[in-house]
């Protein structure tokens, strides 16, 4: 019965391994479309740096933050968040109106477990060239960065990594929207904005005040970007790091218990069309 | 006496849409009121297939067959009805159901476009949970047998239809399944590829014993794979039975076609059979099956014959006259 179980678990792990390969050598086919993307990588966050740097000219201080502080919490927090992001849910919907998704229905694999392992391939080589990106600003802008600890980075980049899932849990709930609403590009962008809002990428979400930083720490957005920064920084201490990572966990259980319930639901509906 | 395989009772589906009146104003309307169009794709349907059959399952567009083939496959919850495949109820989606059958879909790939097909066998192979020795054992067993040896290195968006599906039915066979549910396997082949896939699934069936249940638009395909099949039109089962019989009792003809290489006058086909179309260089005539031959040979000898086509009646008229038939006792 041991043996059993000890080879179910290794065929899964190499089921997982074999996602991931498969998925990262899908990745490199077209491989000058993948330049393009990092022009985006480049652009936004240097757009914060000159801003920034602009409005600490005249200031020594600025919301509560340093000059460095700011500009290092601009890069942690671009860093963490490339790490942590996800964008499955269009090809999960995508899937799911043009019949694709049969192929879940018929293996023996759960489609949540395949999206994963499948999301993190394809993205292996966006997130690696996404941080050279951010790590060259880094070194352009080195004069003003905070070095933060070895300990601080890696308990920033577990917390990003958790944050990974809780995207891509997130991204595949509403990618399964489409059992019911056919196209989801309107329901993906009003939840994008709110993403936005609360997630710390476009400026630091303790500048608006407690009440809207403890709002946005009990929505899971902030830990893809606010969070992981804050850490890097010492601004958040390890008892509060240790906290993150919870809230963390209970995101993930929740939402692995939603595309349960959504995945049961939506293939009861789900008609297979174009088959 | 074994359990069959296969068991299906009363099965059926009805799938709701929702009609919207065209143009502008029909487009804003459907934003506050729309109406529920129910439509039912299969209308109580029975039947039962023993292991190792080769069943064809026959009808035309929209007569039920792949709605049929996607309940017992599992994507698709029936409206009603029963229906048990290798013991499971399929909806269920048991993962060691799964592990024993297979859904080929000549409309659908399961291959990944961009890379060789081999990533898309070596991922099946750990989704299947295939030991490694089984794994290449089947792979070689089945490439050998499909002639696929050297394509399965090529990017699969750079085969050909053809070469493509015999990819599909690799990916589908490397965990031997024990029933192969096929949906227009063949559909947009040339002859030549159609005629190796059907050559591959007869050799396969009697060889691993597969149970096989083939949807087709190609009399050819079930002509030359079953000996038993299943009609289906508009939702209902029309005929369940031995191929031949069938044929024999409802293709009372076969279909000459012949261009000539000069003008022939219409009276020259005088008794040898019905002319359906006729201009100056071709003619086509409905001859009965037995005297299809003899015609064939007259024409040729008789008239300045530049090429003779003989066909069979095309599906929908077998399926038609059958479902007439029905209707009529």
């Amino acid at each position: 019965m041991q043996t059993k179980a000890r080879k179910s678990i290794l065929f899964g792990w190499r089921a997982n391994l074999r996602i991931l390969s498969t998925a990262f050598a899908n990745s490199l086919a077209y491989r000058t479309d993948l330049f393009f993307y990092r022009v985006f990588d480049l652009v936004e966050p240097l757009a914060l740096l000159l801003m920034w740097s602009a409005l600490f000219a005249t200031n020594e201080q600025l919301v509560g933050y340093t000059k460095a502080e700011m500009l290092t919490y601009v890069l942690a927090s671009r860093l963490a968040d490339t790490v942590a992001i996800s964008w499955v849910h269009e090809d999960v919907a995508t899937s799911i109106r043009e019949g694709r998704i049969t192929q879940f229905l018929l293996k023996p694999i759960s489609h949540v477990r395949y999206v994963f392992w499948d999301a993190l391939g394809h993205s292996v080589q966006a997130k690696t060239m996404s941080l050279l990106v951010t790590v060259g600003l880094m070194a352009l802008f080195h004069a003003h960065m905070i070095i933060g600890s070895p300990a601080r980075a890696a308990v920033a980049l577990l917390l990003a990594l958790g944050a990974f899932m809780i995207n891509v849990l997130f991204s595949v709930s509403y990618g399964y929207a489409a059992f019911w609403l056919g196209r989801i590009n309107g329901f993906v962008q009003s939840f994008y904005i709110i993403r936005w809002m609360f997630n710390g990428l476009a400026f630091p979400l303790d500048i608006l005040g407690q009440g809207f930083r403890t709002v946005s720490l009990a929505l899971p957005f902030a830990y893809s970007a606010f969070v992981p920064a804050q850490v890097y920084l010492g601004r958040m201490d390890m008892t509060q790091a240790f906290h993150a990572a919870l809230v963390e966990g209970v995101w993930i259980l929740v939402l692995l218990a939603l595309t349960r319930v959504l995945w049961h639901f939506g293939v009861r509906r789900y008609e297979g069309v174009g088959i | 006496m074994a359990s069959p395989i296969i068991s299906v009772k009363k099965l059926s589906k009805t799938y709701t849409s929702y009609r919207k009146q065209p143009g502008f104003l029909g487009s804003v309307k459907s934003l506050f009121s729309r109406e529920k169009v129910l439509s039912e794709a299969v209308k109580g349907i029975s039947f039962e297939i023993d292991k190792g059959e080769m069943v064809g399952f026959l009808g035309p567009n929209g007569a039920g067959k792949t709605t049929t083939l996607k309940m017992l496959s599992g994507i698709l919850h029936p409206s009603g009805g029963e229906a048990r495949m290798l013991g499971y109820t399929p909806w269920e989606r048991k993962a060691d159901f799964q592990k024993r059958f297979a859904l080929v879909m000549g409309q659908k790939t399961q291959l990944w476009w961009d890379l060789p097909a081999m990533e898309s066998f070596l991922l099946n192979k750990e989704i299947y949970g295939i030991p490694d020795a089984r794994f290449k054992k089947t792979l070689d067993e089945l490439t050998t047998m499909l002639d696929i040896a050297k394509l399965v290195d090529v990017p699969v968006r750079k085969l050909s239809l053809g070469e493509r599906m015999k990819c599909e039915l690799v990916a589908a066979l490397l965990h031997n399944p024990e029933v192969l549910l096929l949906d227009e396997p063949t559909i947009g082949l040339d002859v030549t590829s159609q005629l190796a896939i059907r050559e591959f699934l007869r050799r396969y069936n009697a060889s691993s014993k597969t149970t096989v249940l083939l949807t087709s638009h190609y009399m050819e395909d079930v002509e030359a794979l079953c000996e038993r099949i299943i009609v289906i039109n508009q939702g209902q089962k029309v005929y369940d039975g031995d191929l031949d019989e069938l044929v024999h009792r409802t293709l009372t003809h076969k279909i000459l076609t012949v261009t000539f290489t000069e003008r022939v006058a219409k009276e020259r086909f005088a008794g040898m059979g019905d002319v359906r179309e006729h201009s100056p260089q071709r003619v086509v005539l409905h001859v009965p099956r037995e005297q299809a031959k003899a015609v064939a040979a007259r024409v040729l000898t008789e008239l300045p014959t530049d090429d003779i086509l003989i066909d069979e009646p095309p599906i929908e008229d077998v399926i038609r006259r059958v479902f007439a038939e029905t209707h009529a006792s």
